[in-house]
């Protein structure tokens, strides 16, 4: 079977999974709600920048609910239909898999962060005027995190989405790190979960206990450089030490260096299930 | 037989992990605070996790251990099981928040920077708020193991009940018109109740009360109907 | 005592697994016999009251099964096909836990879960989680929890699975001590377990009873119609597009084949006695050596 005929079943068995659903209709019913929200008069420009702030604010959090949800159980389904020794006597078997596996979930990730995306528009295009798209983003510049102000809001929106498509890419390879490890998909789910809301917890609510201690300090710059910081735009701070550019880089590198860390893990897991 | 549904949740290997942690989170934060408001996030989402990760998971280890039609063919595997396994959930999350309780009174001994009058802690925010944190975590329970129950999922029922629950906790509907959508799932998905003090002041708690029979009432009598359709009870 | 089967239909959406079963069992052994598919674990699971069937009744002692309720469970013993175990029990643990469920009080628990391990040879690794156990070891815990409450009804879907053949032969002893006063079903796709412990086996194919008899009337029906030969291997595609085989065996650079046939397939052949196998080629086809053959 040809790797893209693989990454197509692959695809299915990701996409058939009901709990990504129920997820779904959950965190839409949410996310619009959290939009409604943040309602305001309209103002010249106001869609693009309520659109480019949309997931920093809100969206990030159901960005990375059904980033859990979807690939807790990507990993584990062989394991769960009792099939995954006999993946370790294919050919190609698990490793390939685990390539295919990895790709498919950078597809799953482009989807719904534009299925967020689409919400937001839908939303908005009820509120506020659509026009603008190709000011530059210095006409309203209060945005959530630090951007080029030479920039139209089609620059901004085009880096932005590809800036959240890597960094729930980042988050959901971290996942499949989890999924080496643990066998069985709702533990996965529950403990990927735990760990991203217990970043939230403490960005909401215990920093404000032990914000005036040196350790606040500490456990606010790993909350703004661990996955939470990266799905909430803490990488674009005013005051962040990386450019915009920088920012992508860096993501890529991590991304690819995640990649490769599942697959080294994967191929050593199979030598050890083997015996070697 | 609850001595053996009792000892099949104490198994679950996630037990002293998932324990040990909580118990070292609120052992740091105790240090830092008294915590007189220990219930309003921590507390209640430390319970609603526990309660979701480990109680529930009674409700669907037959489906997963291959023995459901092992126990539906045995004599008290039907009716009496559920009923026994309903109780046990109850009694697990009474355990728990006794544990949790017990930890708290310890910080507030000893920790305790006078800031706090230790009488009015012990006797409002613990004893009145406590008995909402207990009602509110056993129902909780209750409503995941029929979730659990109608699904056939852990993952499902972790899904539905653990997005709706911790929401509550991000999506804060304080602001929000009376009665609205926004307003029942702020209190009516009880994390309201397991954060315990505010409930206590709670001026339309009639039509939270009516709210939270309705909800559970409706639950239980779904989890039957769809039992007796698929010939389970 | 008797279990009867009324007009029992069973479907899912728009398969038919059962239609139209109708028997009458009375204390003996009873083999299921049907290729994949036919209705066996439906019919089962029927019998044991974990499913409703869509149409027809079932009736134990002349009393509606469902209508029984608990009073029927209480008399049911049930392996199912699918069987693992609680796996952070020990083997102990959780026959005690099934007898607590079958209503054992706990001193009669007690010695009947010590007296099963010992029957199913579990004795010694009692107190081992099962999760420890193999496939075979666990079909033996599954055996014996379906024993615990001395059944009057015992269904066994598949028993023999994973067990080796002493293992075998120590079941097929045990079924053929209990079979006394009780009504003992199983299904299994060992037909040579069947024909050694079965008093009458029931066949089913596409979910419909097309027979109800004991193994040596089976037998008697295909006296005379079973013979072996020795063919040339290009031979064999033409006789088993023509003819029922129920065994091929290469022997050098020629092909013995066993023949389902009324006539004599050829001069050479010659005639033997038929065994359970042939009764099963005979009557659900023999896909599989036709598949190989061509």
């Amino acid at each position: 079977m040809s790797l893209i005929k693989l990454g197509f079943m692959e695809g299915k068995k990701l996409f058939s999974q009901r709990e990504i659903y129920i997820a779904l209709f959950l965190c839409t019913v949410l996310f619009v709600m959290g939009l409604d929200a943040i309602g305001e008069p309209d103002v010249p420009l106001l869609f693009w920048r309520k659109l480019a702030d949309v997931i920093p604010y809100v969206g990030f959090w159901f960005i990375a609910i059904l980033i859990v949800v979807g690939v807790a159980r990507c990993l584990p389904f062989e394991q769960e239909q009792g099939m995954s020794e006999l993946l370790l006597t294919y050919k190609k078997g698990r490793l390939t898999l685990l390539v295919v596996k990895q790709i498919v979930i950078l597809m799953y990730c482009v989807s719904i962060v534009l299925y967020f995306y689409g919400i937001a528009v839908f939303v908005f295009t009820m509120d506020y005027d659509l026009t603008g798209l190709f000011a530059q983003v210095k006409e309203n510049p209060n945005l959530y995190f630090y951007a080029n102000l030479e920039w139209t809001y089609a620059e901004l929106m085009i880096y932005e989405f590809g800036y959240i498509v890597l960094a729930s890419y980042i988050f959901a390879l971290f996942i499949v790190l989890l999924s080496l490890f643990i066998k069985r998909s709702v533990f996965i789910m529950m403990i990927g979960g735990s760990i991203f809301a217990a970043g939230e917890l403490f960005d909401k609510f215990i920093i404000k206990y032990i914000g005036t201690m040196e350790l606040g300090y500490y456990l606010t710059t790993i909350y703004d450089y661990m996955f939470n910081g990266m799905l909430s735009f803490r990488y674009l701070n005013y005051f962040g030490p990386f450019s915009t550019n920088e920012v992508y880089g860096l993501f890529l590198f991590i991304a690819f260096l995640l990649f490769g860390m599942n697959l080294f893990l994967g191929r050593w897991q199979r030598h050890v299930a083997m015996g070697d | 037989m609850l001595r053996w549904e009792i000892k099949k949740l104490t198994r679950n290997v996630w037990n002293i992990p998932i324990i040990t942690s909580v118990i070292c989170l609120w052992g740091i934060m105790l240090y830092f605070s008294t915590q007189a408001r220990f219930w309003y996030i921590l507390g209640s989402l430390a319970l609603g996790f526990i309660i979701l990760f480990i109680s529930t998971r009674l409700f669907i280890l037959d489906e997963e251990e291959k023995v459901s039609e092992v126990i539906l063919t045995t004599k008290y595997g039907r009716w009496n099981l559920l009923f026994q396994r309903v109780m046990t959930a109850g009694i697990y999350t009474t355990g728990i928040v006794i544990l949790f309780l017990f930890i708290q009174v310890i910080g507030v001994l000893l920790f305790n920077r006078n800031e706090i009058d230790v009488h009015e802690l012990l006797t409002v925010h613990f004893l009145k708020g406590c008995l909402l944190v207990w009602g509110g975590s056993v129902l909780f329970s209750v409503f995941t193991a029929c979730l659990c129950t109608i699904f056939k999922s852990h993952g499902v029922t972790a899904i539905l009940s653990g997005i709706l629950f911790g929401m509550t906790y991000i999506l804060r509907g304080n602001l929000l018109q009376q009665y609205s959508f926004e307003w029942f799932l702020e209190k009516g998905l009880f994390s309201y109740l397991i954060r315990g003090e505010n409930g206590l002041f709670e001026p339309q708690w009639v039509v939270i009360i009516v709210w939270y029979v309705f909800l559970m009432v409706s639950m239980i009598t779904i989890t039957i109907i769809i039992q007796f359709r698929r010939h389970e009870i | 005592m008797i279990l009867k089967i009324e007009n029992v239909t069973h479907q899912f959406k728009n398969f038919s697994a059962l239609k139209n079963v109708n028997c009458e069992l009375s204390p003996g052994i009873y083999g299921l016999l049907g290729p994949n598919g036919a209705g066996k674990s439906t019919l089962m699971r029927i019998l044991v009251d974990v499913i409703l069937p869509t149409k027809g009744r079932l009736f134990y002692n002349n009393k509606e099964i469902t209508t029984l309720g608990a009073r029927y469970r209480e008399i049911v013993g049930y392996l199912p096909q699918e069987f693992h175990g609680y796996s952070n029990f020990t083997a102990e643990e959780f026959l005690k836990y099934v007898a607590n469920l079958k209503g054992l009080d706990q001193k009669n628990a007690q010695s009947r879960v010590q007296q099963l391990l010992e029957l199913v040879g579990l004795a010694e690794v009692k107190r081992k989680k099962i999760k420890g156990f193999s496939g075979g070891m666990k079909r033996r815990v599954g055996i014996a929890q379906a024993l615990l409450n001395d059944p009057e009804i015992l269904i066994l879907d598949e028993p023999t699975s994973g067990l080796d053949p002493s293992e075998r032969i120590r079941l097929r002893g045990i079924l053929t001590k209990l079979s006394k006063n009780k009504i003992i079903i199983l299904s299994t796709h060992i037909v040579s377990d069947i024909e050694y412990v079965a008093d009458e086996v029931l066949l089913l194919k596409d979910g419909e009873l097309i027979e109800k008899a004991p193994p040596s009337k089976l037998l008697n029906n295909l006296l005379d119609q079973v013979w072996e030969m020795q063919i040339r291997e290009e031979e064999l595609a033409k006789y088993s597009t023509s003819y029922a085989i129920s065994n091929i065996h290469q022997q050098g650079s020629k092909i013995e084949i066993r023949i389902i046939s009324q006539e004599k397939p050829h001069r050479s052949a010659e005639k033997v006695n038929p065994r359970m196998e042939d009764i099963y080629v005979y009557y659900f086809g023999s896909r599989e050596s036709n598949a190989i053959c061509q």
